[in-house]
């Protein structure tokens, strides 16, 4: 079962008028000099990690992505 | 792209397949999403560490859902840099202008630009092909609603 986050097919994620939303959303989101979300995500060994782990010793830089 | 800035470390974090084909599903389980994680990583020579976000994607949902954005967080989790696309050769000079300003007094000020990134379209179609043909034909298809939409 797929569902809406994680969609099926492309055009329909299209279609639905989901693209538009999100990036619409995006520029009046979440600004610099804002606190960054924590939350927690695993590495591919399987180990968990807390985003504020990784940014208590040193700054971080983030690049969201997947196959395209 | 391993990047040198020894100030800041380097993440890709996972999000869900933007562009889902017969050689790549859309993810079900969170176990299918780290199989895809892993396989991102061998087949793209990533060599940064991979995060995976949950199957619900609550991570890729707090930072606002763009495919490929980047955000840089100082020490301490404030925000420096947000960027709906990424451009590491950005995100580089701005690390480096930092750097630069490390020394001597300075104050921070707040800016919006609008970049202009590369389109390598044969490369992205290639990634829509290997991901499987249809991944390609429903791209195809979405351009065609964005013209509608672009048309109204």
């Amino acid at each position: 079962m797929s569902s809406a986050y994680n969609y099926e097919r492309f055009d329909e994620y299209v279609e639905s008028g989901a693209d538009e939303r999100e990036f619409g959303a995006f520029p009046n989101m979440l600004h610099a000099g804002e606190r960054a979300p924590d939350g927690e995500l695993q590495l591919l060994d399987g180990e968990s990690v807390r985003l504020s782990e990784l940014w208590r010793e040193r700054g971080i830089v983030l690049e969201f992505g997947s196959f395209t | 792209m391993q990047r040198s800035n020894p100030g800041y470390a380097w993440y890709f974090v996972y999000t869900r397949e933007a562009h889902p084909g017969e050689h790549l599903a859309a993810h079900t389980t969170f176990e299918d999403k780290l199989a895809a994680a892993r396989r991102l990583r061998d087949e793209l020579g990533i060599s940064r560490p991979v995060l995976v976000d949950n199957l619900e994607g609550t991570v890729h949902h707090a930072y606002g859902l763009m495919p490929n954005m980047s955000w840089v967080l100082e020490r301490g989790g404030t925000i420096l840099y947000k960027a709906e696309w990424t451009s590491a050769a950005r995100i580089d000079d701005f690390l480096e202008r930092r750097k630069a300003q490390r020394t001597g007094v300075t104050t921070p000020f707040h800016t919006e630009q609008i970049e202009l990134r590369a389109v390598d379209r044969d490369a992205f179609y290639r990634g829509l092909r290997r991901n499987g043909p249809r991944a390609f034909t429903e791209f195809k298809r979405a351009e065609e609603i964005w013209a509608e939409r672009a048309r109204r």
